[in-house]
């Protein structure tokens, strides 16, 4: 078992000579009577001490068996004498600089995790779902207050607001097309009813959205609906600002606004989600 | 024997004064940790060898306890430590002590 990184005797005692500040025969002489000297403390039975290095010990080993290495035959070995040195704290500590930052770390119970790690994940979790009940409680503030009844699954309510944002398309449409032929099924001259009866505004200075939807409906909350029914023509697409003479035409509701429909609350609902 | 008492026993042997054996053993001791330190093998003659090794990270059960916590596995780093071999002539030497006093 020999040392890549053993340095040469040499080179050990000019370096004990420097830092003496003794000549390299001297240290040399100096190391060959420490061995001798230790070496015969030891044979006497004797420990060695070397203050903030380490101790040489001689212990006792028993009669045990064993194999000889060569052929693999099974000896026993004779109980005997050998040499210990235990390093002191000191040395320790300097032998282990490159990991003196490392630490022993006590597991839990299972034996495969550290400890207080789970406490950490635990609380974690714990104000995950707080802030998920937080916002599922918005969420139902703004949108579900007067629909809780008709609660549409997600999907639905996306193919209802495409259809809904069709529908003027093609109510604005359909005048053409009676006009053209005279003779039509019944649902485009309903159509054209709904079309012909929107009713259309003129902004005045002053007036919001909430304004006139409170004087037109009697309720304030439907203003959303206007918004959505006039966002094409707005030329600024925000609802707080709403330019003084431009028209804005009310959108007909199927039902009032006391006792809406189906189609009403969908549409109320489409059209606070693009307020936002 | 401690320190003190090779110190005077060198010192006598090879007739030089008690302070410049002290200085010279310690010079000797402090290169050693040194030389350990920076992870060099030394070999003394007719002593031994001064070497490192690095002992790998390990699972083990820590009878005292660590800290508050009380007794329980625990893993233990990676770190290095000093080993010493003794060298054939003192191991050859002090191998049969308790035969040879117990033949006496």
């Amino acid at each position: 078992m020999k040392s890549a990184n053993k340095i040469t005797y040499e080179s050990f005692t000019q370096r004990v000579a420097n830092r003496a500040k003794v000549s390299e025969a001297e240290a040399d002489a100096y190391i060959h009577q420490f061995s001798k000297t230790t070496g015969e403390a030891l044979e006497d039975g004797d420990e060695v001490q070397l203050y903030r290095f380490g101790r040489f010990v001689t212990v006792h080993a028993d009669e045990r068996p064993g194999h000889n290495p060569r052929t693999g035959d099974a000896i026993t070995i004779p109980e005997h004498m050998r040499v210990n040195f235990h390093p002191y704290q000191a040395l320790l500590a300097a032998v282990n600089w490159p990991f003196r930052h490392l630490r022993t770390r006590m597991l839990s119970e299972n034996k495969t995790d550290t400890g207080p790690s789970a406490l950490i994940w635990l609380l974690l979790l714990l104000g995950l779902l707080v802030l998920l009940l937080i916002g599922f409680t918005i969420n139902r503030e703004i949108f579900g207050r007067d629909s809780e009844p008709a609660k549409p699954v997600a999907s639905s309510i996306n193919m209802e607001s495409s259809l809904s944002q069709a529908n003027p398309v093609v109510a604005s449409q359909a005048p053409v097309l009676t006009e053209d032929a005279s003779n039509r099924a019944d649902s485009a001259s309903t159509q054209l009813n709904v079309a012909t009866t929107m009713k259309t505004i003129v902004v005045n200075k002053g007036d919001t959205l909430w304004g006139i939807a409170a004087s037109q409906w009697g309720d304030a909350s439907w203003w959303p609906v206007i918004y959505a029914e006039n966002r094409a023509e707005l030329t600024q697409h925000n609802p707080d600002l709403i330019q003084t003479a431009s028209t804005l035409h009310l959108p007909v509701l199927a039902g009032s606004v006391t006792q809406p429909t189906d189609a009403d609350l969908k549409l109320k609902t489409n059209a606070y989600r693009m307020v936002g | 024997m401690d320190q003190s008492d090779l110190i005077k026993r060198i010192a006598e042997k090879m007739q030089i004064s008690r302070t410049v054996s002290q200085s010279l053993l310690q010079a000797m001791l402090l290169e050693l940790c040194e030389l350990l330190k920076k992870g060099e093998a030394v070999s003394i003659p007719g002593l031994g060898t001064f070497d490192t090794v690095i002992h790998k990270q390990r699972r083990g059960f820590l009878p005292s306890g660590f800290q508050s916590i009380g007794q329980g596995y625990a893993i233990f780093p990676k770190r290095r430590v000093p080993i010493f071999r003794t060298a054939k002539s003192l191991h050859d030497e002090v191998y049969d002590l308790e035969a040879e006093s117990t033949r006496l």
